[in-house]
């Protein structure tokens, strides 16, 4: 279909996308780009793998292109993105031209170095502090082997990778992790100081409550790893077929209905998890997820492995335990694997389930890796059976997690200075009734604090026209300086991608909102559709088959916040492809992007939920072009809004009525 | 390249065996499972080796473990992790005592585990320099807990 090839590459040290020249050297312009001939081809693919040896460029690959008025162009979408920059941010990347990186804003280092143990909410001492300034020191050797030529890029990508450090589509992505979601002021402040001093000026929130950068240089970023280890924060275990950050409930330490607090397990199993030397080469990646809530914030039964703790009778804490779960392209909803799990096995049953997997996993194809297929593969009886057999078998001595364990543990996290505050706060009861604006941010952004008079509420990071999950340096600021003034110094990441307060005064509530509201943070949409979950799609994303950001806000913008009222709670979320971070298939209503023939067509599922009654959507029937997406989405919410019954969710009237009724807006649509 | 626990490269007097190869009678020999019986009924030795995949089932190895001083677990890439689990089964679970021997495209960063899960010596690529394993046994002595929970089960288990 096309005759010439341009050769696209990422630069080494920075990442930049280069293509080469007819001279065959590599230019950063696209202008100044050669679009090679057939006879031309081979020599400058030579000349671009010689390069690759000489350590000047990563990955360089030839894509179809035509010539428009003497400059090449690419023709696949994802190659025209990289060319141009993300179309959901024109203002970086090629199309924006100038600096790749801020840079110069680099004034105000602001509270580092500090001691450890004082930076996070969970406190480190010295040696582990130590040990992550090691990491980073050690990753500067891999970083400047590297550079050298000594590693090449297949030995490095092993280091690169251990430390969360990505190649995409506009060059390298450092994913930053943020254990259980939590952070105190000062982390979030460092984060803002990295977005600001390396990247350009943001950062953008996962589904694995982590925090990723964009556009660092390679060459920066054992200097990003030492700042971030500054304030006892890392990257290790974001990335590579490793355990990965243990995710849990956004509002845990402070939700009203909470039993047990799951992040001092779940730091137990960051600790437990951290250069495990049985289980850091496992067949692929691997996810848990934890809540002690009865209520599953945490999509646990999509996880590797799910465990919600629980108490007994007795009030002892034990865990019930989901495993082999996942989304990706084979969507499987975890089996129950234990009912009780006493607590002083939890580390000996997980290592038990990680042995049968990293013995038996599949390793000859990448998307039948997962424990998901493990599982399906041995049917769950047999799993079941294995995992228990390897749990007897286990050294006797083996790490029992002791009470006293749990307790020191427990000990380090910094308890939360709550004050005796009645359970009704009258300021707060009438500013509810008297500002609407306010009372609806209530309804829809807050939840029930297990101390009276405290209360937790979520910053929507879903604007209208926003990016979901995106986060400028400014606003980490901002958020910062409000979580120490009115939140006890804590925050919490969600999955779904928004930030929390979690203990606020009530009496304070509409102070905080109103701050919240004059910096364009009090967006009332929580838990309603414009409260996308997206990835970064083929904005940003080198494996993506269609874009998910500008879907999402498209949707949106057809909604305003009176009518997503109307329609009540309803998780419509976006992936760019089937690999599903964006956790499309168990949203209310799911889209996922697919590559047909070169145009970007979406897949849209109903009826999946990530909560108690986990179910993976069902496939409503034809792929719909990305300018269709936003009129099916609101046919398909007519049609729910005809059905519906008294005070049913989206999610109540599809159980009820099936997908049959909605399939009539896929013949309506052209 | 042949690497002792200290990181030093040692002369290696061990014979491996080629999975296909044909049976030659060496002192120091190192066999895989399927040539095992026919080796002893030629030799009426048993081979002193002997060479594992990563996807092993110790458990049919076992009647052999014995008459073992060294065996060779093979990582066919330095990021198949099979081998770790097999070699803490074989020591934790089955109690083999004598040499066991990582091989494969292994990287000093690996250095730490593999000794921990049980490697007490690894055949390693020349391409890699020797002293980078140097520099990563030196660093694992130097290394202290670097959780809050590894130095509270240590003492619970001391």
């Amino acid at each position: 279909m096309s005759d010439c090839h341009l050769i696209c590459a990422n630069r080494l040290n920075d990442g930049a996308v280069v293509w080469l020249d007819a001279e065959h050297r590599w230019v950063e312009a696209l202008q100044q780009a050669a679009a090679f001939g057939p006879d031309a081809l081979l020599t400058a693919t030579h000349a671009a793998e010689a390069s690759v040896r000489a350590n000047e460029v990563v990955a360089p690959l030839p894509c179809d292109a035509h010539v428009v008025e003497g400059v090449p162009e690419p023709i696949s979408l994802r190659e025209r993105l990289r060319a141009r920059g993300p179309s959901v941010r024109t203002d970086l990347g090629k199309q924006a031209g100038g600096d790749r990186n801020a840079g110069d804003q680099a004034d105000q280092r602001p509270v580092v170095p500090m001691a450890a143990g004082q930076a996070g909410v969970y406190q480190y001492d010295p040696f582990e502090r130590e040990f992550l300034k090691d990491r980073a020191r050690q990753f500067e050797q891999q970083v400047a082997r590297r550079l050298s030529g000594e590693l090449d890029e297949e030995a490095f990508k092993v280091y690169r990778l251990m430390n969360g450090l990505y190649l995409q589509l506009h060059g390298y992505m450092l994913r930053v992790a943020i254990p259980y979601g939590t952070l105190s002021a000062v982390q979030l402040r460092q984060l803002a100081y990295v977005a600001r001093t390396y990247d350009k000026g943001y950062g953008h929130f996962t589904t694995r409550q982590n925090i990723q950068f964009n556009w660092p240089h390679l060459a920066d970023t054992p200097e990003i790893l030492s700042v971030l280890a500054d304030a006892d924060l890392h990257c290790i275990q974001t990335s590579g077929n490793c355990i990965r950050n243990v995710t849990t409930d956004h509002f845990a330490g402070a939700a009203a209905d909470e039993v047990v607090d799951p992040r001092v397990h779940a730091e137990i199993l960051r600790q437990w998890s951290t250069d495990h030397p049985e289980f850091t080469y496992l067949p692929r990646k691997f996810k848990i997820a934890m809540t002690g809530s009865p209520k599953d914030r945490a999509a646990v039964r999509f996880h590797d492995i799910g465990i919600l703790a629980q108490r007994n009778a007795q009030g002892e804490v034990g865990f019930q335990v989901y495993a082999g779960g996942g989304l990706g392209r084979t969507p499987i909803v975890g089996t129950r694997v234990r009912d009780w799990l006493p607590e002083r096995d939890l580390l000996r049953y997980v290592e038990a389930i990680l042995r049968v997997y990293n013995a038996l996993g599949r390793r000859d194809n990448l998307y039948k890796a997962r424990i998901k297929i493990l599982v399906r593969e041995l049917k769950p009886g047999r799993f079941i059976e294995m995992i228990e057999q390897e749990f007897a078998s286990l050294p006797a001595d083996r790490q029992y997690l002791e009470p006293e364990i749990v307790q020191a543990i427990h000990a380090r996290f910094v308890q939360p200075r709550f004050e005796a505050l009645p359970g009704l706060c009258e300021s707060f009861m009438q500013a509810r009734a008297e500002d609407p604006a306010f009372a609806n941010w209530v309804r829809s952004n807050t939840h029930p604090h297990k101390k009276p008079g405290y209360i937790s509420a979520v910053i929507s990071l879903k604007p209208s026209g926003g990016i979901p999950g995106d986060i400028s340096a400014d606003e980490m600021l901002q958020v910062a300086d409000l979580a120490e003034a009115y939140s006890l110094n804590e925050i919490r990441v969600s999955h779904e991608q928004n930030v929390v307060l979690p203990h606020i005064r009530q009496s304070e509530l509409y102070t905080v909102w109103q701050a919240l509201r004059k910096v364009g943070l009090s967006t009332a949409n929580v838990g309603l559709l414009s409260d996308s979950i997206s990835c970064p799609g083929m904005d940003y994303c080198s494996l993506a088959t269609a874009r998910s950001v500008p879907v999402a806000q498209r949707i949106a913008l057809r909604f305003d916040e009176d009518r997503q009222r109307e329609i009540g709670e309803l998780k419509l979320n976006v992936s760019g492809c089937i690999n599903a971070c964006a956790h499309h298939h168990v949203a209310h209503i799911g889209i996922l992007g697919l590559d047909k023939s070169g145009h970007e067509n979406y897949q849209i599922t109903l009826g999946g939920s990530a909560e108690e009654d986990a179910a993976v959507g069902t496939i409503l029937g034809r792929s719909v072009p990305y300018e269709e997406v936003p009129e099916v989405v609101e046919a398909i919410i007519d049609i729910y809004l005809k059905l519906r019954g008294e005070g049913e969710r989206f999610l109540d009237t599809f159980r009820r009525v099936g997908i049959e009724p909605f399939k009539e807006v896929l013949r309506d649509a052209r | 390249m042949l690497v002792d626990r200290q990181g030093q490269t040692l002369a290696d007097t061990w014979h491996y065996l080629g999975s296909d190869e044909s049976l030659d009678f060496n002192v120091g020999s190192v066999v895989h499972p399927h040539q095992w019986d026919d080796y002893h009924m030629r030799f009426g030795v048993p081979a002193q080796g002997l060479w594992l995949a990563g996807d092993q089932d110790p458990a049919e190895i076992l009647p052999l473990l014995g008459l073992l001083t060294l065996i060779v677990v093979e990582f066919p890439k330095s990021r198949d992790g099979r081998g770790f689990t097999l070699a803490r089964l074989l020591r934790e679970r089955h109690g083999f005592e004598g040499d066991l021997r990582a091989a494969g495209p292994l990287l000093p960063d690996q250095f730490a585990m593999l000794l921990q899960c049980g490697f007490s010596s690894l055949l390693v690529s020349a391409a890699i320099p020797a002293v980078r394993w140097q520099d990563a046994a030196a660093a694992l002595n130097q290394a202290r807990p670097r959780t809050l929970l590894e130095r509270l089960s240590q003492r619970h288990e001391a």
